[in-house]
C-alpha cells in the first residue's frame, strides 16, 4: 500500500476587467494510484504584483501575467484601488 | 396474460445483454442491493422523495425551482487561502508573517464567504511605495463581480483589528468590482479623507475579517 502526495494547478482562471489571474492548487492524495482525498488552496496575482512575486510563480502563471497585465491594466487597476470612499 | 414467475434472471447465453424495449409499468419494491455499474442515459422523473446515503455528483449542475440558468447552483467549492497586507500600487519591499495568518473560504455557486486573519511578525519594509498610498488587505480567493453599472454595490468586509500599535487602525473595507482584495477605510467625516494609507500599517498590525461577495 503506498500512500503519495502531489500538488498540481488544476485551474488558473483570467477574471474581471482587471484581469485578475485566480489560481487554484490542489493537494491530493492517493493510495495506490487511487485518489483518496482532494483539497483546495487559491491565490490570485493582481496587476499590481511585485517582479519577486512574480517570478516565485509557476512558469503558466508568469506567462498569463505578462500577456494579461499590460501597463494599462497597471494603471488602471492603481487607480481603481485609489479611488477612496 | 400470463405470468413467469422466477428467481433469479441471468444474461442470456449469446448477445449478453437482457433488453427490455417496453415500460416496466409495476413498482420495483424491493432493494437493488448490487452495483449499477452501466449508465443511464435517458431522462428520470422521480415524482416520490429520493433518497440517497452515497455521494451524489452532479458535474452540469444542480437545478432548484422554476429552472433556467438563474436557478442553476452549478459550483460548490471550499478551501483555503493566505491574504496579503498590499497597496494600491503593488506589493511591500518585504513582509512577513505570523504563523496565525490565514483563511478559510466557502464558494456556493456565484456567492463567497471568506474569513481569515493576517498578521505582520515585525517584518516589515514599505520603503518601495509612496506613504498615501491606499492599504489593501489581498489574495483572497475570487474576484468581486458586483454590477458596475450604478448600483454601487460594493462588498463591505467587517474587520478587527485586536493589534495595531500606531497609525489610524482600519474600521471596516471596500471591495469593488473586480478586486480580489479590498481597500481598508476608517471613520470618518465628509470633510476627512477615510482611506487608511500605507502610513498607517504598523509592523504588528494584526487584522481579522470576514467578507461575502459575488463572483463569476
Amino acid at each position: 500500500m503506498a500512500i503519495t502526495k502531489r500538488t498540481e494547478q488544476d485551474k488558473i482562471e483570467v477574471v474581471g476587467p482587471f484581469k485578475m489571474i485566480q489560481v487554484r492548487t490542489a493537494t491530493v492524495i492517493e493510495e495506490d494510484g487511487v485518489e483518496i482525498s482532494r483539497s483546495f488552496h487559491r491565490h490570485t496575482v493582481a496587476p499590481n504584483i511585485s517582479s519577486d512575486a512574480l517570478d516565485n510563480e509557476s512558469a503558466d502563471v508568469r506567462a498569463i501575467a505578462t500577456q494579461f497585465h499590460t501597463d494599462a491594466v497597471k494603471t488602471a487597476y492603481a487607480a481603481h484601488l485609489n479611488e477612496g470612499e | 396474460m400470463s405470468t413467469i414467475k422466477v428467481d433469479t434472471i441471468t444474461t442470456r447465453t449469446g448477445s449478453g445483454n437482457i433488453t427490455v424495449s417496453n415500460t416496466i409499468a409495476g413498482n420495483l419494491t424491493g432493494n437493488v442491493t448490487g452495483n449499477v455499474t452501466g449508465n443511464l442515459t435517458g431522462n428520470s422523473t422521480v415524482g416520490g422523495t429520493l433518497g440517497v446515503t452515497g455521494l451524489i455528483t452532479a458535474s452540469g449542475g444542480l437545478s432548484v425551482g422554476s429552472g433556467g440558468d438563474t436557478n442553476t447552483m452549478d459550483d460548490y467549492e471550499e478551501g483555503t487561502f493566505e491574504p496579503t497586507f498590499t497597496s494600491a500600487a503593488g506589493d511591500f519591499t518585504n513582509v512577513g508573517y505570523s504563523g496565525d495568518t490565514g483563511g478559510r473560504y466557502i464558494k456556493v455557486g456565484n456567492l463567497v464567504y471568506a474569513q481569515g486573519c493576517a498578521r505582520i511578525n515585525g517584518t516589515l519594509n514599505k520603503s518601495n511605495r509612496s506613504s498615501g498610498e491606499t492599504l489593501v488587505l489581498g489574495n483572497l480567493p475570487f474576484t468581486q463581480s458586483s454590477r458596475s453599472n450604478g448600483d454601487n454595490a460594493d462588498s463591505i468586509p467587517v474587520v478587527r483589528c485586536p493589534v495595531w500599535s500606531s497609525g489610524d487602525v482600519p474600521e471596516r473595507g471596500i471591495m469593488r468590482n473586480g478586486e480580489a482584495g479590498f481597500s481598508l477605510v476608517k471613520m470618518a467625516n465628509n470633510a476627512t479623507s477615510h482611506t487608511i494609507t500605507v502610513s498607517d500599517l504598523p509592523s504588528d498590525a494584526m487584522m481579522q475579517f470576514t467578507v461575502m461577495y459575488t463572483t463569476n
